[in-house]
């Protein structure tokens, strides 16, 4: 008895010890297990809530697929859903066209996911387009709001409210973030987008650790400058100078040939070069009048090189383009050549008649002033000699840019391309006849001044002979006095 | 009457016995310790995923919210990501060395720093977050002009924690 008792002595405080610390264990295990389990899914069911309200928002885009704008289920009246299950939740919906926006709508979701809800925002607009069916809906802006924010049908459209706020502080903020983004993306190593950014750049390690490889790896590599694309705008529009080097390849290109190409680059800026260089002249003229022909002049002079280099260009464009028209593979790669050739040929047209026309927009404001101004016949035949000199170069512009309408006449051109080159002519035209007029003006000014002239010359000898008249009686009587003394004298001699 | 002598306890019975209880005993103790260790091992693991988890969706959230992404670009792998939000304000997310960390991990470990210029100019300190204090590595690779897959490894005393995320932007169009 006593033996047995001693045996259970000793297994049942062993036991209790034992069961004791497997109770703490689990006790402890199952403690940190729920509570990771609770951050768990609290983080998927933040992931999941978004997912429904995406879930959501593309059923949304689908109907509007599904039915066209026109016939959106919120054409009239906001379109709701309540309580719709999706996922193990649920969510609400709200739609409706966006106060005073054509084409834009604004969707609220607001999900109901274990116990917790969760506000999302999207305001959409629509792309009418046929041709691009992939993008016909563009999300303008996404928001996670507050819950309350969900709009009931006639309530409060807080977030809505928003968008114009956000929207100016966008357009404030475009340029700013533009350049910054320019500047960011010729940086190539970290610290100097760092300071571009303006955050504060990190020290390194006090102390030596071991550098992983692919950290290393890491470290070494420079991040690769992307290409400087140019806005995409100028080539857009109808009277572009045609795709530069940023749309095709460098290497030779057997459709355009690369030739063209760099001509045409070349063209583009000799002939934007001119339109530059003749306004900043005549702006210089404008702002300081006389004190500012020095620094026109060298403006001026630059003008007449980027004239001359475009028609030069012009000229081997022209003839480039003929050969490459004659080896086009198909007639497409012909009338292709035909209209990148037109467009880029018509555009540096309409810059020089820009540039003529620059310099006689005074002819039209201040022509009558000018002759009016100068009171000599020099002074104007001057300003006639350099007006006719302007008529002649006018001519000769304008016989040019003629011949070369004629070399593109027969090319493949957009009908834009097309009215273009027509009112370029016109336009060359007009400014011929407006110097054609004001030399008109400048010779009638001139024989007016002739004739002031000498009328005013024959006064003047006029009145230059009445003085001599005078002078000479004046001698005639001086010296019949003094004879008159003289005789009286001798007279009384003698007696 | 008989008398019957008690026996006592051999030798060879006390030093088995002493045995026992020194071998039971230490057992019991090992499995207590072992119990603390594996406890605070759990503990560090189970705080390293909640923070993990924590600092990935804050992450995630404001990716989401931006509108351009302007380093990397397409097809660019880079250790920081700046990004455009709807406002055009721009944010970068970069690493910095945590020496204090370093140290105790005996590794090169850095915070994932979260900084906004909203161009008012010089080091706003306000617009600095401190998304996670220990992260071993981070990669932003840009996958589309509107989507980066974002790869970090985070660490504390006890082990590693790898994330890996395709992250979508939500604004694509910007406003009108």
């Amino acid at each position: 008895m006593s033996r047995k008792f001693a045996t259970r002595g000793m297994v049942l405080p062993l036991s209790l010890l034992a069961t004791l610390a497997v109770l703490g264990l689990v006790t402890t295990l199952g403690g940190l297990n729920q509570g990771l389990r609770t951050q768990i899914y609290r983080t998927n069911n933040h992931q999941l809530s978004f997912l429904i309200a995406y879930s959501a928002f593309s059923r949304v885009c689908a109907k509007v697929h599904a039915f066209s704008w026109a016939n959106r289920p919120f054409l009239t009246e906001p379109y709701t859903e309540t309580k719709i299950p999706l996922q193990g939740g649920h969510y609400d919906l709200l739609v409706e066209n966006t106060a005073g926006k054509d084409y834009q709508a604004d969707v609220y979701i607001r999900t109901h996911l274990a116990g917790i809800s969760r506000m999302y925002f999207w305001r959409i607009r629509f792309n009418d387009d046929l041709l691009d069916v992939s993008n016909n809906i563009i999300v303008e802006l996404y928001a996670t709001p507050d819950v309350e924010d969900f709009p009931t049908i006639n309530g409060p459209r807080k977030i809505a409210g928003q968008v114009e706020e956000m929207l100016a502080q966008r357009a404030a903020n475009q340029k700013k973030s533009d350049v910054l983004a320019a500047e960011l993306m010729k940086s190539v190593n970290t610290k100097s987008v760092i300071e571009k950014m303006g955050a504060r750049v990190p020290e390194d390690f006090q102390q030596e650790f071991p550098v992983s490889v692919t950290e290393e790896m890491m470290e070494a590599r420079v991040a690769v400058a992307p290409p400087d694309i140019q806005a995409p705008l100028a080539a857009e529009k109808p009277t572009a100078p045609g795709p530069s080097s940023s749309y095709i390849g460098i290497g030779y290109d057997s459709i355009s040939g690369n030739q063209i190409n760099e001509l045409s680059e070349k063209l583009t800026a000799a002939s934007e070069k001119l339109v530059e260089a003749t306004d900043k002249a005549w702006t210089e003229i404008d702002q300081n009048g006389v004190d500012g022909i020095p620094a026109a002049t060298e403006q001026w002079e630059i003008a007449a090189e980027a004239k001359q280099e475009t028609y030069e260009t012009l000229d081997s464009l022209i003839d480039e383009s003929k050969t490459g028209i004659a080896e086009a593979p198909s007639i497409e790669a012909r009338e292709a050549i035909e209209e990148m050739v037109a467009q880029t040929v018509v555009s540096s047209m309409n810059d020089i008649t820009t540039a003529i026309e620059r310099g006689y927009e005074h002819l039209v404001t201040g022509e009558g002033s000018y002759l009016e101004g100068l009171t000599t016949s020099a002074a104007v035949e001057s300003l006639l000699n350099d007006w006719k000199a302007a008529e002649e170069r006018t001519q000769a512009d304008l016989d040019r840019l003629t011949e070369m309408a004629g070399d593109i006449q027969g090319y493949s051109m957009t009908s834009e391309v097309s009215q273009k080159l027509t009112d370029t002519l016109a336009s060359a035209q007009e400014s011929l006849e407006k110097i054609q007029d004001a030399v008109a003006e400048a010779e009638a000014r001139l024989a007016e001044l002739k004739e002031l002239e000498a009328m005013a010359a024959a006064e003047q000898a006029a009145a230059s002979a009445d003085v001599a008249e005078t002078e000479a009686a004046e001698e005639a009587a001086a010296v019949s006095a003094a004879a008159e003394e003289a005789t009286a004298t001798v007279e009384g001699e003698m007696e | 009457m008989c008398f019957q002598r008690r026996r006592a306890f051999t030798v060879v019975e006390l030093v088995v016995t002493v045995c026992l209880v020194a071998l039971i005993g230490t057992v019991v103790m090992r499995l207590f310790s072992s119990v603390g260790t594996t406890q605070q091992n759990l503990s560090h693991q189970a705080t390293l995923q909640m923070e993990s988890r924590r600092a990935f969706d804050h992450l995630v959230d404001q990716i989401r919210m931006g509108t351009d992404i302007v380093r990397p670009a397409t097809g660019e792998t880079l250790p920081y990501m700046v990004f455009k939000d709807v406002i055009n304000r721009m944010t970068i997310l970069y690493l910095e060395p945590n020496n204090d960390r370093a140290s105790v991990l005996g590794q090169r470990v850095y915070k994932l720093v979260a900084y906004q210029n909203d161009y008012k100019g010089g080091y706003q300190a306000d617009n600095e977050k401190i998304l996670l204090d220990s992260i071993r590595q981070l990669r932003f690779t840009s996958l589309s002009p509107t989507s980066v897959q974002v790869n970090a490894t985070v660490v504390n005393e006890k082990g590693e924690y790898q994330f890996l995320a395709h992250v979508g932007l939500m604004n694509l169009g910007g406003i009108e």
